[in-house]
């Protein structure tokens, strides 16, 4: 299992970055987002950089980043032609699967973690004076933490979608849609409550320590992640995909 | 190494039977294929080939009927059967953004292949295919004759018994058709595989292949090695050329003994003559009913005419 993942893995890091700019401008185009998020904005924030809001962007880095390429997993394979060679295989269900959600965990998440890192480097190279600056625990949990279900849930979710597309352009228009439709519908929701149950949500927020919330988020996030994961796998049929 | 089945037999399949819908693309096809031979499998477009390939992988269940592929059920052992065969399939399969090497890298690190055997195994195939030099582009540049030749030694790479080619030469033009089948045929030989080949390039069939199977809708019609099936059509081919060949001197062609068929193509006179019949009686018809005879060529029948007998069998 870990072998046939390891494959997947491997193909889909080399394929991933030439996705969208062939095969030099992925990789630059990755690095310029490294030097803006990881160099200049936190140039221009100063020594409260790493536990200021702008960390957000940490958080959300995976998710533009895997949205960008993800629709291509099955569609794009089903549309060049490659997934009935790929079918054809020895490699179990789970392992092409799983395979392609964690190289594309990996390189959304991956780049976070370095613009972490970098903006880190650049604080305390700026701003350190000698003296080590890093986040909270409670960032660090946040950042680290939310990014990583965060990649988890968009990379399941585009592979879902990426398995019932019959094309690249059809699945990353069913992913956009989704999006704006979720946040959306999520802050209507809420905004269309009463005003009663609004005060008592945001009471109950600063009544609960901070920690707490964070652990709730993680854990409600963590499980959607399996839920999306578990129906992509169960949706993944070999039979099904070769007569699609 | 293979399953619980009879070593000398690759593929051995009973009443294969596949439905799609109300569609039946495979009905009851029995069959054995011998381990080291290449096994034609011809057929016109959508007579169920493909279908065929999908089934013996163990890539699709059948409706009804059973197939063992080197001994493993295609039913419960798909996955031994993938990793024990090699498939070039419809398309090549290829990732056009990888470069050659990358290509064969991945699957040779699928079938799990040790670094060192894979260095060697990649270097040995693509120096043996001219395409060593060129291993670090990206496949997207390739002409179609190189990709196949790429797909090809990517069914090879983990030195299977047994490997399966979906029309193989399709889209390419006659050299490169040509080049691909000699490469072919000395890498089968050379790694002594058994290979199953389906295609509708009958000259491909009777190059390439030991024997051949003929698949016309869904149903198996014929199997044998090429001279088997061009003695099941019998008899002789003659070809007259010259002027004069009218539509009624073609009906008294067609009503006499020693005339199987008669036809004209192109000014020319064509008849299959029955097995040890003369043609010398034809021959003083053709001229007096007025045909002009320069020249009279006779041979047996290629496997082109068993084929085209057979589809027409189904016509009438």
């Amino acid at each position: 299992m870990m072998a046939d993942l390891g494959a997947i893995l491997w193909k889909e890091l080399k394929e991933i970055p030439q996705q969208s700019s062939g095969r030099r401008g992925g990789p630059f185009a990755l690095l310029i987002v490294l030097a803006v998020f990881g160099i200049f904005i936190p140039l221009q924030w100063g020594a409260d950089f790493l536990d200021s809001g702008q960390m957000a962007f940490v958080v959300l880095l995976p998710v533009i980043l895997i949205a960008a390429v993800i629709a291509d997993a099955f569609a794009g394979e089903r549309e060049r032609h490659t997934l009935e060679t790929l079918l054809a295989s020895p490699l179990s269900d789970r392992s092409i699967l799983l395979g392609k959600v964690a190289a594309a965990v990996a390189w959304g998440w991956g780049a976070s973690l370095l613009c972490l890192g970098l903006s880190v480097a650049t604080v305390n190279f700026k701003y350190g004076h000698g003296k080590l600056l890093i986040f909270s625990a409670q960032t660090g949990a946040i950042v680290i933490g939310m990014s990583f279900l965060l990649s988890v849930l968009m990379a399941s979710a585009g592979v879902l979608v990426s398995l019932r597309a019959s094309t690249v352009r059809q699945a990353q228009q069913i992913l956009s849609i989704g999006f704006m439709v979720i946040v959306f519908g999520i802050f209507f929701i809420v905004r269309s409550l009463p005003r009663a149950w609004q005060e008592w949500m945001s009471q109950k927020g600063a009544s609960t320590g901070a920690s707490t919330l964070i652990i709730l988020g993680l854990a409600v996030f963590l499980v959607i992640d399996i839920a999306i994961l578990a129906s992509a796998m169960m949706r993944f049929r070999r039979s099904r995909l070769i007569i699609e | 190494m293979t399953g619980n089945g009879t070593n000398h037999l690759s593929i051995r399949t009973e009443g294969l039977t596949r439905d799609f819908g109300k569609v039946r693309a495979l009905d009851g096809v029995t069959l054995e294929v011998p381990a080291g031979s290449i096994f034609g499998f011809l057929g016109p477009n959508g007579a169920g080939k493909t279908t065929t390939i999908r089934l013996l992988l163990g890539l699709l269940d059948p409706t009804s009927g059973s197939a063992q592929v080197l001994g493993f059920d295609t039913r419960t052992q798909g996955a031994e059967i993938r990793r024990k065969t090699g498939a070039l399939l419809e398309h090549s399969g290829l990732y056009e953004r990888l470069t050659a090497a990358q290509n064969l890298e991945f699957y040779a690190r699928v079938w799990r292949m040790a670094r060192a055997d894979r260095e060697a195994r990649v270097k040995e195939l693509l120096g043996h295919l001219g395409l060593w030099e060129r291993r670090g582009e990206a496949v997207s540049a390739w002409s179609r004759g190189m990709k196949q030749k790429l797909a090809i030694a990517r069914t090879m790479l983990h030195k299977p018994p047994l490997i399966f080619l979906d029309e193989p030469t399709a889209g390419l033009d006659p050299v490169a058709a040509a080049a691909l089948r000699e490469e072919l045929a000395v890498l089968a030989s050379r790694e002594g595989v058994t290979v199953f080949l389906t295609t509708h390039n009958l000259a491909e069939a009777e190059k390439l292949c030991g024997r051949v199977g003929v698949i016309r809708q869904g149903k198996l019609v014929a199997v044998g090695s090429p001279d088997e099936l061009r003695r099941r059509e019998g008899g002789q081919k003659v070809e007259i050329i010259g002027r004069g060949f009218s539509e009624q001197l073609l009906a008294k062609l067609r009503q006499r003994a020693e005339v199987e068929q008669a036809q004209t193509m192109n000014g020319r006179l064509s008849l299959n003559l029955r097995d040890g019949m003369e043609i010398a009686p034809v021959i003083s018809l053709v001229v007096s009913e007025g045909g002009e005879v320069e020249e009279v060529r006779r041979g047996k029948a290629s496997l082109e005419d068993v084929f085209l007998t057979l589809m027409q069998e189904e016509k009438q």
